[in-house]
């Protein structure tokens, strides 16, 4: 494409940057924050009631005693555990790790996309 | 991390996408935008530069555009029948007469006369694409009016005919025809006005 020298100007990577971190933090508070505050809230109310069924502070002494006494048997304490809880206590358990398992995805997904940006990835793969 | 970049790196169609479905697809993805940044960067940086007549300012006002575009990429997934590449003219050309006029220089149509003398292609392009997009915006407040306003509005703007022409197939004299031009461009402005996807004028 041939351009008159006069109305040439060269477009300087930093504007990518710059407008392409724009559009990461328009996303970011658009689209992940309000999901990632929907699910602390969540996990926040779900944690609150599993404190009321459960005395937790008992339940990581008790852990703790069996990570250093016998530290292969943490395992089956945690089975067992949970087993023997009974079912609103076992729904809540399952609740709390459910959120944690999207808390964590979301927030992988976050740095992901952070580092894609950064590094102009799309533009990378096409090279 | 290692798989999704894979499955990227493996999509060999991703730079073959239109722009809506890259736009769509950057509204999960961000950094997929930056391919529609690559293909209208520097078209776009020369339109703004057209108006601004300086590349740091033009520069400014592409990333402000496109952050625009980003932002408001919802809407223009319900606008019909309407480009991005003009679109993204638009919303440029907008941004960039904007600052234009916050710097206080006036308005760039007035004191710059040369700005469409001998568009460049590319940029006849873009017009030509921007008209295009106004004309079905145009279609879309047209169809809301009555009949013998809109025909007329119809046949001087969309159809280029000449007061002459439209007199004679319109069978009324032509002080009559400038009188019914005048009264549609005013219903058009106030249907235009009230309609959320209006055109500027």
């Amino acid at each position: 494409m041939e351009l008159k020298s006069e109305n040439y100007i060269p477009t300087s990577t930093k504007l990518k940057g710059e407008a392409l971190r724009q559009i990461y933090r328009v996303w970011l508070f658009r689209k992940l924050l309000p999901v990632l505050v929907l699910e602390i809230i969540l996990l926040s109310v779900i944690l609150y009631g599993l404190g009321q069924v459960v005395f937790i502070q008992r339940v990581f002494e008790n852990a703790l005693n069996v990570l250093f006494v016998n530290p292969s048997g943490i395992g089956f304490f945690v089975v067992s555990m949970f087993t023997s809880a009974s079912l609103a206590t076992q729904i809540l358990g399952f609740g709390v790790l459910i959120l944690l398992a999207f808390l964590i995805r979301h927030f992988t997904q976050g740095m992901l996309r952070l580092f894609l940006v950064r590094e102009n990835f799309f533009s990378k793969v096409r090279q | 991390m290692r798989s999704y970049l894979a499955e990227e790196e493996n999509n060999k169609d991703l730079h073959e996408l239109k722009d809506q479905e890259i736009l769509r697809a950057s509204l999960k993805e961000p950094a997929l935008f930056e391919i529609l940044m690559e293909r209208y960067q520097e078209p776009l940086a020369r339109a703004a530069w057209r108006i601004v007549r300086n590349p740091q300012e033009a520069e400014d006002i592409v990333q402000e555009a496109f952050v625009k575009m980003y932002k408001n990429a919802d809407k223009f997934e319900k606008l019909e029948g309407i480009e991005f590449k003009s679109w993204a003219y638009k919303v440029t050309i907008n941004t960039a007469i904007t600052h234009y006029r916050k710097l206080k220089r006036g308005e760039f149509l007035s004191e710059d006369p040369t700005v469409f003398e001998e568009p460049e292609k590319e940029f006849a392009d873009a017009r030509f694409s921007a008209v295009a997009d106004a004309k079905v915006a145009v279609a879309k407040v047209l169809d809301q009016m009555p009949g013998h306003l809109r025909s007329v509005l119809h046949r001087y703007y969309l159809e280029d005919k000449s007061y002459k022409t439209i007199a004679s197939e319109e069978k009324i004299s032509i002080p009559t025809l400038k009188m019914r031009l005048f009264r549609a461009k005013r219903l058009f402005r106030k249907l235009n006005a009230d309609d959320p996807h209006g055109i500027e004028i």
